[in-house]
């Protein structure tokens, strides 16, 4: 393993690592995290097809929603946040 | 609007072929991968893996396409992290891309269309496969190529075929602990399509490397069985496996309960004929194996004038295959641009000739992992069939007794499966069959309708300035 090329990136305000030329989702991955959002009836989902189709494992990256992390690169810095479908649904579900 | 010789969609194996055909012949194609890297899933380009390097036979193939390839590639156009979104009159590619940090849609005139956008893997639904930590086997073979840490991550490999043996493999090279592997085929039935599978020496050498590896790591390789049922708190904890009939019904009283917190589970892989629906072109069902696939002559040309197909997107046979396949497709186009010399066209009949050679290993191996009807005896009133949508079976079922639906897109309409973000891509692999079960019909129940854009693409690609 080569330790330039590894640099961090934040998962929902926490700082995990990252390897120039991997993906968001490998990086997740590879910090034991297997749950990448949540679906309108509170169920996690996470990377399923690793190939950009099932579009499972799609996260809000710097700000810009449903990037599939499986087929997105991380670069240094990058800000990564859960994706919660629960919220879609207004009012009925504002529990915060 | 830019006008271009050719539009090649997808820079995999067979998509890298067509373009040295092309190219070599004078022409300069467009070639347009939603990657970062070409090379398809296969033969990446660049190893991002430090873990394992690829095995001599790949390294081989992999080697000559990319040399072949690094001595064009300044006479093409190639356009990376790109997402075809729709074919047009047969002859207009739009695609969407970023550029300056915005997303814009993209417009290309195309004298001949190739498409060669590769396979989807096959899933069977089942209790449970929506939960993170559960993968497709060549989602978890690509994840795991770039994945650095497995601490704490227990491994089970399930489903049907090479595939398995492939992942198994990669999975030791990276560290991964693995608890089995678990085939639904039987040990006989291997032994029985062992005439067809020596016929390519290759792959079929890999696979013994691969099975000699996973025997020196103990790892139990468990035949006629399936997962029946995964459970777990927001996350795999557990896995049901089960015993299974030669076509592939779980047996009651057999079942085994494993604890894990990663599973890897498919049957094989089917063309995505995304695109080439788009486009209108004439698919087949396959009855034998349960998958559409388009329809194309021996110079891989579909039935829209212009449009034609490569690789595992026509037929599922892997990579030397879809080279082959590539190869013929770049011939071809270059044919009809008049541009072939003499010597070419006994070419595409050497290809052709290598390519059923390919096909007979290709099709036993499709034997032994393609999904088989009894899977669906096991899924549950509870089991999401629609993942995007998260419609159960039990939804499903009620729509199509009460509605008299025989159709898959009249089903779509009623419950909104096959609306959702991968747009049909996964259950409209297998609610055609869904469909045909229930209501007890042999008719063909139909495939989804294509709409644009092929795959979501955000709205902003599509404002004018």
């Amino acid at each position: 393993m080569d330790k330039k090329h590894e640099f961090l990136i934040q998962v929902d305000g926490e700082k995990i690592k990252a390897v120039e030329g991997q993906t968001i989702a490998a990086a997740i991955l590879s910090s034991g995290r297997v749950g990448f959002r949540k679906t309108k009836t509170k169920r996690m989902r996470g990377p399923y097809c690793g190939m950009g189709v099932c579009y499972e494992c799609r996260m809000t990256v710097n700000g810009v929603e449903n990037l599939r992390t499986c087929v997105t690169k991380a670069e240094p810095g990058c800000i990564v946040e859960t994706q919660d479908d629960t919220l879609l649904l207004g009012d009925k579900n504002e529990t915060g | 609007m830019k006008q271009v010789d050719g539009v090649i969609v997808g820079g995999g194996p067979a998509g890298i072929a067509a373009s040295i055909e092309m190219t070599r012949r004078g022409l300069s194609p467009v070639l347009i991968d939603e990657n970062d890297m070409l090379g398809g899933k296969v033969l990446k380009e660049k190893e991002v893996l430090w873990a394992h390097p690829p095995n001599r036979f790949e390294y081989k193939i992999k080697k000559e396409l990319f040399d072949q390839f690094n001595t064009i590639s300044n006479k093409i156009t190639i356009v990376k992290n790109a997402m075809v979104w729709g074919i047009f009159d047969g002859n207009i590619v739009a695609y969407s891309s970023v550029v300056n940090g915005k997303n814009i849609s993209t417009e290309l005139k195309a004298k001949k269309i190739i498409i060669a956008t590769g396979a989807i893997e096959r899933s069977v639904p089942f209790e449970g496969w929506t939960l993170p930590g559960i993968y497709t086997i060549g989602g978890l073979n690509s994840l795991v190529k770039e994945q650095r840490n497995f601490s704490g991550q227990k491994f089970l490999i399930a489903g049907a075929g090479p595939l398995l043996l492939v992942l198994a493999n990669n999975l030791i090279k990276a560290g991964a602990e693995i608890e089995a592997i678990v085939d639904a085929s039987s040990f006989l039935e291997v032994m029985l399509k062992s005439p067809s599978l020596v016929t390519c020496k290759g792959p079929l050498w890999i696979g013994f490397r691969y099975l000699r590896n996973i025997r020196r790591h103990k790892i139990p390789i468990l035949r006629s069985r399936v997962v029946t049922s995964a459970s777990g708190d927001n996350q795999l904890e557990r896995v049901v496996i089960t015993k299974v009939d030669k076509n592939w019904k779980a047996i009651s009283g057999t079942e085994k309960e494993y604890s894990v917190n990663r599973l890897a589970v498919g049957y094989h892989l089917a063309p995505d004929t995304g695109l080439t629906r788009l486009c209108g072109c004439e698919h087949l069902y396959d009855k034998k194996y349960g998958y559409w696939y388009v329809k194309h002559d021996s110079n891989m040309a579909t039935t829209v004038p212009g449009v034609f197909v490569a690789g595992d997107g026509a037929s599922v046979l892997g990579y030397p295959a879809a080279i082959a396949q590539g190869r013929i497709t770049g011939l071809a186009v270059s044919r009809e641009l008049g541009v072939l010399e003499e010597e070419g066209w006994s070419e595409i009949q050497d290809l052709n000739r290598q390519l059923k050679k390919l096909e007979k290993f290709g099709s036993a191996l499709r034997d032994l992992s393609a999904p088989r009807a009894g899977l669906f005896d096991s899924i549950t009133d509870d089991t999401i069939i629609c993942r995007c949508e998260e419609i159960t079976f039990k939804d499903i079922k009620q729509a199509i007794l009460s509605n008299n639906v025989t159709d898959v897109n009249h089903l779509k309409r009623i419950t909104r499966s096959g609306m959702g973000h991968c747009q049909g891509r996964y259950c409209g692999q297998f609610i055609g069959k869904i469909i045909s079960l229930l209501t007890k019909t042999e008719s063909d129940p139909g495939v989804f309708t294509v709409r644009y854009p092929v795959k979501p693409i955000p709205l902003e690609s599509l404002w004018d300035e």
